[in-house]
């Protein structure tokens, strides 16, 4: 089982924001991307589920040898592929309970049937392992949550639907100590041979309880270097200037440009 | 008259049709007015009526929930006067359904005493040319009124709905949600207008819109206003007017569900709690069901 980049070069309003990406993931790995604000490492995970608003420019994305560059955002989804985003969407009116069960159900064939009594069971004990509280299945979806409730919910999310490939963006942000330790401890109970895992990530801390196999450092829209944990501790204490300098990478003069999405208000 | 089974089925209800009047509820009748004396759930039926003005009384400390269902098959116009008594509640639930494509006016008073209190959900489902006028006087302290309104437009339905709330006297509330949906070709025209008057401080006056449009000729107007002579008040409008948030559907595909399970399940998140404040279970997949042969 792999999903890999191939050469992916990706733009969003004429700007090019991903500039050859070249990734493999396999099932049982961990992989942890860090890099400065803005150097596309939440692109990769959005274009890797497919949204519309960027647009692959040449490359490729493979998953299991397959491209999946033409299918639809539930089509990747239904294949595998899960996104805990960065900032989890509110949907009123929709609780927790019908909308994991909904995803549960597009998962399944024509003649296979939801077993309503188990799911309960699975959810409500997922959801304790989450600390999310008793009435989560009839609380709105990550409407009126707290910034760590959102996060453990993509987490409660990931565990219900069980993927294949799964990218946390920033999964760690808005997660005081004994949250962050409780969400890094149940993403690792998930890791197996079945799941290969995207950590995207600015902070060491988050890296201390789910240890990844690999790090790789992204600026300017390219993996740049790619090691081991001892790269977790040079950025953590050196940041990312040394990189640039040993690897004689100049500042981009950016354009502005808006990806719209990010913590904007919903309407409905 | 061929009243509804699930009307009559173990409940009080009062049927008016433009021949016969029936009264099967705890409420006086006479001279056209109904008055509530006791407390009482109630189905109000109207089968096509549209001959004089149909009045209601809640008298004081007296708590009444009222489905009103309006049926027609031509042409209405309808007129009511409801009065509240202090310290009563009407619970009003409205429904309007069309038997066939129609038009029906109706027309709306209410008027309430010190620190009595409207509930008001109203179900706009109806297919053709509907106009409601409602007029809410809140004429003494404390008089309170929450109203929700579902309009769910589909096909060339025309909705024009004009409501006005008056503050007339101190520490008075009012609430207006109002839900709206366009789909195909229908036009929902809203005028939502809070007044209060000089002199009545420390009342609360407040209106949300929101509207989906879910199709290219769909459309749906609101004109929020306020006029407010007080300064010691709490007040607020608005109207948000949009497609489905695009951000909410990309959320749903990446979970696995396709767009137009997406697109229903956002729209029923828009609906239920509407639908959940019916507390009457006929009734409410009634309004489930005509939604989805609506949209």
């Amino acid at each position: 089982m792999t999903l890999e980049f191939k050469n992916l070069y990706v733009s969003v309003e004429g700007n090019m924001i991903l500039k050859g990406i070249n990734l493999k993931v396999n099932g049982g790995e961990t992989h942890a991307i860090m890099g400065p604000n803005g150097t596309g490492k939440s692109t990769l995970a959005q274009v890797c589920m497919g949204h519309p608003k960027y647009k692959v420019e040449s490359g490729d994305i493979l998953f299991d040898g397959k491209s999946i560059v033409d299918m639809s955002v539930d089509e990747r989804a239904r294949l595998g592929i899960f996104l805990g985003m960065q900032n989890p969407i509110e949907v009123p009116g929709v609780t927790n309970f019908d909308f994991i069960k909904a995803a549960l159900q597009t998962r399944m064939g024509k003649d296979e049937h939801l077993r309503v009594g188990k799911f309960i069971l699975k959810f409500e004990s997922t959801s304790q392992e989450l600390q999310m509280g008793k009435g989560l299945a009839h609380r709105f979806l990550n409407q009126g949550f707290s910034g760590g409730e959102k996060k453990r919910n993509e987490i409660l999310q990931m565990k219900m639907l069980e993927p294949k490939f799964t990218f946390l963006d920033e999964i760690d942000s808005g997660l005081d100590v004994d949250a962050l330790k409780l969400v890094g401890e149940q993403v690792t109970k998930q890791k197996s041979s079945d799941l290969g895992l995207v950590l995207i990530t600015h902070y060491q801390r988050l890296l201390d309880y789910i240890v990844p196999d690999y790090v790789h450092i992204m600026i300017n829209g390219n993996i740049v270097k790619t090691g081991s944990l001892e790269l977790i501790t040079k950025i953590d204490q050196e940041g990312y200037d040394w990189v640039k300098k040993e690897l004689g990478i100049e500042e981009e003069n950016k354009k502005p440009y808006s990806l719209g999405t990010c913590a904007t208000k919903t309407m409905v | 008259m061929n009243i509804p089974k699930y009307i009559q089925k173990g409940n009080a209800f009062i049927a008016l049709s433009e021949n016969e009047v029936i009264n099967q509820s705890k409420a006086i009748y006479k001279d056209n007015s109904f008055v509530f004396e006791q407390d009482e759930i109630v189905f109000i039926y109207l089968d096509n009526y549209a001959k004089e003005t149909i009045n209601l009384n809640i008298k004081e400390n007296v708590k009444v929930k009222v489905f009103f269902i309006s049926y027609h098959s031509r042409k209405n116009e309808i007129q009511m006067n409801i009065n509240i008594e202090n310290k009563a509640l009407l619970n009003l639930y409205s429904n309007f359904i069309a038997r066939r494509k129609t038009k029906v006016n109706l027309k709306r008073e209410f008027n309430l005493g010190y620190n009595s209190s409207l509930i008001l959900l109203n179900n706009i489902t109806y297919n053709g040319q509907l106009r409601l006028d409602e007029k809410i006087n809140l004429n003494q302290e404390l008089a309170n009124i929450d109203i929700d309104l579902l309009n769910v437009g589909g096909r060339d339905d025309l909705v024009y709905v004009n409501q006005q709330v008056n503050h007339k006297a101190k520490k008075t509330y009012s609430q207006i949600h109002n839900w709206l949906i366009s789909h195909e070709n229908a036009k929902l025209d809203y005028y939502v207008n809070g007044t209060i008057e000089k002199g009545n401080e420390l009342s609360n006056c407040h209106q949300l819109n929101k509207g989906i449009i879910l199709s290219k000729k769909g459309e749906i107007k609101v004109e929020p206003t306020l006029f407010i002579d007080e300064y010691n008040v709490k007040a607020s409008h608005g109207a948000a007017i949009g497609q489905i948030d695009e951000n909410q559907l990309f959320y749903l595909l990446s979970r696995g569900l396709s767009e137009e399970q997406a697109r229903s399940l956002i729209i029923s998140g828009y609906i239920n709690p509407f639908i959940n404040k019916i507390k009457n279970k006929s009734l409410e997949s009634q309004l489930k069901r005509r939604i989805s042969s609506l949209i």
